[in-house]
C-alpha cells in the first residue's frame, strides 16, 4: 500500500513535470510563431509593420553586460520617443544568471539580451530556449556568417595588454610576453579578477587554449623549451601561474585598469590587460595608453559582445527594432563621412545604435560600414580569438585554476 | 423516513455548532493555518537546501560529464571540505568569519556592556541624550560604516581614486588599515554594539541595587558584588546579546564586501555571494548551509552555559531603587567619551559620504573640485555615465522599491504579529501555543545570507503548488516578513499579554462575533504594541542588504542593493549621495511615523 501510494506519487509528480516541460516547449514554439521568429522569420521583413507593432508595444526591456547600453538607450528613445528603453547595466555574469533564473521561474521581463560569455551563450542559453538569435534580413549579407550564427555579434571587443606611451615614448618596453613574468616587472603588472567577470575569465580561459604559441613564445624569448612547474598543464597555465608569482596586481574594476597604465608621468608605470576600449580615455581623460600589438605571440584578445532576443519576451517587434537599430542604418557603406558628434543630428542618424560604440575597441561586425578613427588598422592587426567549444570545456577548470593560485 | 431526516438534522445541527464554535473562537484554526504556513515558508525551504547540495546541478556538468541534473552526489561535499579547492572555497572563508564574527561580537559586547553601565547606572550628564545618542547606529545601514572608512583610509592597493588620509597626508595608509579583517572588525563592532547596548542596558535597570546593599552590608567588597551578585543576574541578558549580536555579524554581507572583497579576504556570506552569483550553487548552498549550522551550534552552546539559570525574579511589590554610581569629575570625561564616539559611528561617515558625494573627480577634496553633479546633475557635462540621484531612474524607482517594500513588510509584520500573539496567548500551554512560538522562531537561526540562498533554492521553480516566485517583488516582502517573525511574535505576545482575558470573553458571551470582537476590542488595544514592533521592522527592512541581495532583480532593485552594485562599478560620489537619500529616507519615516502614532508608546526603533 504504502510502496504503491509512494509510487502513484513518484508518477504523478514525474508528470506534472514532464507534462510543465511539454508546455513549457509548447509556448515557446507559439511565441516563435506570433513573434515571427526562429524559422518563423520571413524571407522579407516588412520594417514599416514591425516600427507599428513595436510602437504599439510600447516599450523594450535591456540587461546589458555594458554600461554603455545607457546611452545606447537614449539615442533608440531620440529617434523612437514612443518606445521607453529599460536598460539595465549589469555586466556579464549577471545578465546571464538573470535571464536564467527569472526564466526559470516563469518571469519573462527581459526583451534584449546583450552580454559577452560565448561558452554560457551559444551552450546553455540558446539551446534552453532562453534567448533567440535574430538577425535583420538586411544584414545577412553583410556580416561574416560566423558572426551572426549560431547568434548574431554585437561588437567584438578585445582585451589588450597596455603600455605607458609617455614614459617608453621612443618604442614599447616589452616585445615578448614572457618578459612580464621577470622581476623588473615584479607589481608592475595588473589586470581584472576573473571572478564576477566572465570576460575576464574569457580571457584567461583563451590563454590557456593557445598554450602552444605560448611555449613557442618562450623558447624564442629564453632560447631554450619551457620547463612546467609542478601541477601545470601547459604553457596557458605556466604562464599564469608564473605571472601570479610575480605579484599580479589584481583589480575588481575595469576602468582603474586604465588609469593605472594611463596616467601620464609615472616612472614605472605598470603593463595592464585592460578593454581596448579605455583607449579612447587618451582623448578625454588625457591618457597615455598604447596598445601592445607586435608582442609576441599576441598582445591583443579579441572576443564577441552577442545581442539575442529573450525567449518568450513580451515585446518582440520592440526588440527586433531595438537590435536593428543597435546594428546602425542599412544606409551606411564604407565610405560614409561621419562628423563628430556622433551620437548627435545626421551622423546619428546613419550610424543609428552604433554611434554609441563608433570608436577604437567596439568593432562593428558589419563589413559594409566605415571604422573609427584611430582604428583603421583594425582589419590587420593580430589577434587571438578564443573558440566556443573550447571555452565551453574548460572555463570552470580555468576558475579552480585561479581561486587555487589566488588563495594564498 | 422521518427519523432519518431527524437524524440528520441532528447531526447537522451538530455540525452547526461546531462550526459555530470554529467561527465564534477560531484560534486553533488560525494556529493550524500559521503552523502549515510556517512549516511552508521555514523547514520546506532548509530541506530544499540540503536537497540541492546532495543532487547534480546543471553547472557541475563541466566536472560531472554524463550526469544528469538531480542525480544524487556528493560531489559538492567532497569539493568544498576535501579537494584541492577546498583551503580557498571553504576553510579560508570559515577561518575569517570565525576570526571577524568572534572579533566584532567581543568588541560589541564590551561596549554595549559600558554604555549600559553609563547609562542606568551613572550620573553623566544629559542622560537621556546619551541614551540616544548611544543608539544613533541603528539608523544607519550597518556598510555605511564600512563606505566611510574606505572613503578615508582607501590606498591604491586596487587602483581607482586615494582616501582623504592619502589626500591629506600625501602617505597611502598600510594594506592592513586599508582593507581586510581589522577594518571588518572595527566597522561591524561600531554598527552592531547597539544590540548589546539595548539588551544588557534592559536587563541592569530591573536589578535592584538593594540587592548589592544587602551584599555590601554583608561584607562583600565592590567587587565580590559585582561578581557574585550583579553579574549572575544579568548574565542571561549577556547571553542573549551574544547570541544576537554574533548571529548578525556573521550573516552580514555587506561590511565584509566592500572591505574584503576588493583584496580577495573572503567571509561565508560573500563567498556565497561569489558562487551563486556565478550560478554555481552547489558550492553556495553548502556554504550557506553550514552557516545556519554554525548558528545553531553557538545557539546551543550558549545556552548550555547560561541556559541552566535561565531566569531570575527580582522585580516584586517591594520598594525598588536604583543606585547611580557618582563619577565625580570623570562624569565630564565619560560623557566626552560618548560624544566622540557618536561623532565616529555617526557624524563623521555621514560627513564622509556628504564629502564625497560632492567631490567632481573621486579622490580630490579641494574646494575647486566641489560639484552637485552627483546630486541634481543629468548624464553627460560632469560624468558621461551617471546621472545625479535625483535625475537617474534607476535610484529613483529603487527608492521607490525601499519605501515600498519596507511598507509592505511592515503590514506584513503587523498582521502576522498579532495573529501569532492572539493565538499563543489564547491557546497558552497548549501543544500548539509552544509549536507556534518555536516555528516563528525559527528564522532567527538563519543568518541572513544563508536564508537568502534558502529562498533562492525553494523559489526559483515552481514547488507543488507554490509559483516561482523569485524576480517577483512578493517574495522580497515574504522573505522580509519571514525574517522579521521572531521580533514581530515577541512584540505581538507581549502586546496581547497585556490584554485581560476577561474583555474579550464578557463580548463573546453577549454573542458578539470573533470579527466584532478583534475589531472593537482587541486590535484597538494591541495596537501600540504592534505599532512599534511595525515601526523597528519598517526601518529594519528599509536598510536591509544582506537578506537580500541574493533575491533582487533589476526591476525590483532597491536602494541598498543599487547602492552595492555602485560600488562595485566603483562610483563614489553616487555611494555618497544615495546612501545619503537612504539615510535621510530612514530618518524621514521614523519622524512621520512618530508624528502620526504620537499617542503610541514607543521603544526606540
Amino acid at each position: 500500500m504504502g510502496m504503491l501510494t509512494k509510487r502513484v506519487a513518484i508518477a504523478t509528480f514525474a508528470c506534472l513535470i514532464g507534462t510543465a516541460a511539454c508546455a513549457q516547449d509548447a509556448a515557446f514554439d507559439a511565441w516563435l510563431k506570433t513573434a515571427e521568429l526562429g524559422a518563423n522569420q520571413p524571407k522579407d521583413e516588412n520594417w514599416e509593420e514591425i516600427v507599428k507593432k513595436a510602437k504599439a508595444e510600447g516599450e523594450v526591456t535591456v540587461y546589458s553586460s555594458s554600461s554603455t547600453v545607457n546611452a545606447l538607450a537614449e539615442d533608440f528613445m531620440k529617434l523612437y520617443p514612443e518606445i521607453k528603453v529599460n536598460a539595465y547595466d549589469l555586466g556579464s555574469e549577471k545578465t546571464i544568471e538573470k535571464v536564467v533564473r527569472e526564466q526559470q521561474a516563469g518571469i519573462f521581463a527581459v526583451d534584449v539580451v546583450n552580454t559577452a560569455g560565448t561558452a554560457q551563450m551559444f551552450y546553455d542559453l540558446l539551446p534552453n530556449h532562453r534567448i533567440v538569435n535574430y538577425v535583420p534580413r538586411y544584414l545577412e549579407a553583410k556580416i561574416p556568417v560566423e558572426l551572426r550564427e549560431p547568434l548574431l555579434t554585437q561588437v567584438i571587443e578585445a582585451t589588450v595588454l597596455m603600455y605607458n606611451s609617455d614614459t617608453y615614448k621612443d618604442a614599447p618596453p616589452v616585445t615578448n610576453v614572457w618578459q612580464l613574468t621577470e622581476p623588473a616587472w615584479n607589481k608592475r603588472f595588473a589586470m581584472k579578477s576573473p571572478l564576477g567577470s566572465l570576460t575576464s575569465l574569457a580571457l584567461l580561459t583563451s590563454i590557456v587554449e593557445h598554450a602552444d604559441d605560448f611555449a613557442k613564445s618562450y623558447e624564442k624569448y629564453a632560447g631554450k623549451p619551457l620547463v612546467l612547474s609542478d601541477g601545470m598543464e601547459n604553457a596557458g597555465y605556466e604562464f599564469l601561474h608564473r605571472l601570479l608569482k610575480n605579484d599580479l596586481v589584481i583589480y575588481d574594476s575595469g576602468s582603474k585598469l586604465a588609469t593605472a597604465s594611463g596616467l601620464k608621468g609615472q616612472a614605472k608605470p605598470p603593463i595592464t590587460f585592460s578593454s581596448m576600449h579605455y583607449i579612447n580615455k587618451n582623448g578625454s581623460d588625457d591618457y597615455a595608453n598604447a596598445v601592445l600589438y607586435d608582442i609576441d605571440p599576441a598582445g591583443v584578445f579579441a572576443y564577441s559582445t552577442y545581442v539575442a532576443i529573450a525567449g518568450q519576451s513580451t515585446h518582440p517587434n520592440a526588440a527586433k527594432l531595438f537590435i536593428a537599430f543597435q546594428m546602425g542604418s542599412k544606409d551606411l557603406t564604407a565610405d560614409t563621412k561621419l562628423e563628430k558628434p556622433y551620437r548627435d543630428g545626421e551622423s546619428l542618424k546613419k550610424l543609428q545604435g552604433m554611434a554609441a560604440y563608433f570608436k577604437v575597441g567596439t568593432f562593428s561586425p558589419r563589413t559594409d560600414v566605415p571604422l573609427p578613427k584611430g582604428g583603421e588598422n583594425w582589419p590587420k592587426v593580430r589577434k587571438m580569438f578564443g573558440s566556443a567549444e573550447y571555452q565551453r570545456d574548460h572555463v570552470a577548470e580555468v576558475n579552480d585554476f585561479w581561486v587555487v593560485e589566488t588563495s594564498n | 423516513m422521518t427519523l432519518f431526516s431527524e437524524t440528520a438534522s441532528r447531526d447537522g445541527q451538530r455540525w452547526m455548532r461546531r462550526v459555530a464554535h470554529f467561527v465564534s473562537a477560531p484560534e486553533r484554526l488560525i494556529a493550524l493555518g500559521l503552523a502549515i504556513l510556517l512549516g511552508l515558508l521555514v523547514i520546506v525551504p532548509l530541506f530544499q537546501l540540503v536537497r540541492e547540495t546532495i543532487t547534480v546541478q546543471p553547472y557541475d556538468s563541466a566536472y560531472l560529464p554524463g550526469r544528469q541534473p538531480g542525480e544524487l552526489t556528493l560531489f559538492h561535499y567532497e569539493r568544498v571540505f576535501g579537494s584541492r579547492l577546498s583551503w580557498a572555497l571553504f576553510y579560508k572563508p570559515f577561518m575569517n568569519s570565525l576570526v571577524t564574527a568572534f572579533g566584532a561580537t567581543i568588541i560589541c559586547l564590551a561596549l554595549g556592556a559600558l554604555l549600559a553601565w553609563i547609562v542606568v547606572r551613572t550620573n553623566v550628564p544629559y542622560r537621556e541624550f546619551v541614551n540616544t545618542a548611544v543608539v544613533m547606529p541603528y539608523m544607519l545601514p550597518s556598510w555605511v560604516m564600512a563606505l566611510a572608512w574606505v572613503t578615508f583610509f582607501k590606498n591604491d592597493r586596487v587602483g581607482g581614486a586615494s582616501g582623504v588620509f592619502a589626500y591629506l597626508f600625501g602617505v597611502q595608509p598600510p594594506d592592513w588599515i586599508a582593507f581586510g579583517g581589522i577594518p571588518i572588525i572595527i566597522c561591524l563592532s561600531l554598527h552592531y554594539y547597539v544590540y548589546g547596548f539595548l539588551i544588557i542596558s534592559g536587563s541592569l535597570a530591573t536589578v535592584d541595587s538593594q540587592l548589592e546593599e544587602a551584599g555590601a552590608i554583608a561584607g562583600m567588597s565592590r567587587l565580590r558584588q559585582f561578581v557574585s551578585i550583579t553579574a549572575p543576574l544579568v548574565l542571561p541578558a549577556v547571553g542573549s546579546a551574544v547570541v544576537m549580536t554574533f548571529i548578525r555579524v556573521i550573516g552580514s554581507f555587506g561590511t565584509p564586501a566592500v572591505l574584503g572583497m576588493p583584496i580577495r579576504y573572503f567571509v561565508l556570506p560573500t563567498q556565497i555571494y561569489a558562487a551563486i552569483g556565478s550560478r554555481n550553487v552547489g558550492d553556495g548552498y553548502l556554504l550557506a548551509l553550514v552557516l545556519v549550522l554554525m548558528a545553531v551550534l553557538f545557539i546551543w552552546i550558549n545556552q548550555r552555559m547560561i541556559g541552566v539559570r535561565k531566569s531570575f525574579v527580582t522585580m516584586s511589590g517591594k520598594g525598588f531603587r536604583r543606585r547611580e554610581i557618582d563619577l565625580g569629575r570623570a562624569k565630564w570625561l565619560v560623557f566626552t567619551f560618548v560624544v566622540v564616539l557618536m561623532c565616529v559611528t555617526v557624524v563623521l561617515p555621514l560627513g564622509l559620504l556628504v564629502l564625497q558625494s560632492l567631490s567632481r573627480t573621486a579622490g580630490n577634496y579641494d574646494l575647486s573640485n566641489l560639484t552637485l553633479h552627483y546630486w541634481i546633475g543629468a548624464r553627460g557635462g560632469v560624468n558621461a555615465i551617471y546621472a545625479g540621484v535625483f535625475q537617474n531612474p534607476q535610484i529613483l524607482h529603487a527608492a521607490w522599491n525601499s519605501l515600498r517594500l519596507a511598507f509592505f513588510t511592515a503590514i506584513a509584520t503587523g498582521i502576522l504579529g498579532f495573529l501569532i500573539g492572539y493565538v499563543v496567548v489564547k491557546t497558552r500551554g497548549s501543544l500548539s501555543s509552544r509549536a507556534l512560538e518555536l516555528a516563528a522562531f525559527l528564522p532567527y537561526i538563519f543568518p541572513a545570507v544563508a536564508f537568502g540562498a534558502i529562498y533562492i533554492g525553494m523559489f526559483s521553480r515552481p514547488v507543488g503548488p507554490i509559483p516561482a516566485l523569485y524576480g517577483t517583488f512578493a517574495l522580497l516582502v515574504l522573505i522580509a516578513a519571514v525574517k522579521n517573525l521572531p521580533y514581530t511574535s515577541r512584540t505581538g505576545i507581549a502586546a496581547m499579554l497585556q490584554i485581560d482575558k476577561s474583555l474579550e470573553e464578557s463580548a463573546r458571551v453577549q454573542g458578539i462575533g470573533w470579527v466584532s470582537r478583534v475589531r472593537h476590542i482587541v486590535a484597538p488595544l494591541a495596537a501600540s504594541g504592534l505599532v512599534s514592533g511595525m515601526l523597528l521592522s519598517f526601518i529594519g527592512t528599509m536598510r536591509e542588504l544582506s537578506l537580500i541581495i541574493l533575491l533582487v532583480t533589476p526591476s525590483t532593485a532597491v536602494l541598498a542593493s543599487v547602492i552595492y552594485t555602485y560600488q562595485t562599478d566603483d562610483v563614489p560620489q553616487l555611494i555618497g549621495a544615495a546612501t545619503l537619500l537612504l539615510v535621510a529616507l530612514v530618518v524621514g519615516c521614523n519622524i512621520l511615523f512618530r508624528l502620526v502614532f504620537r499617542n503610541t508608546k514607543m521603544g526606540f526603533a
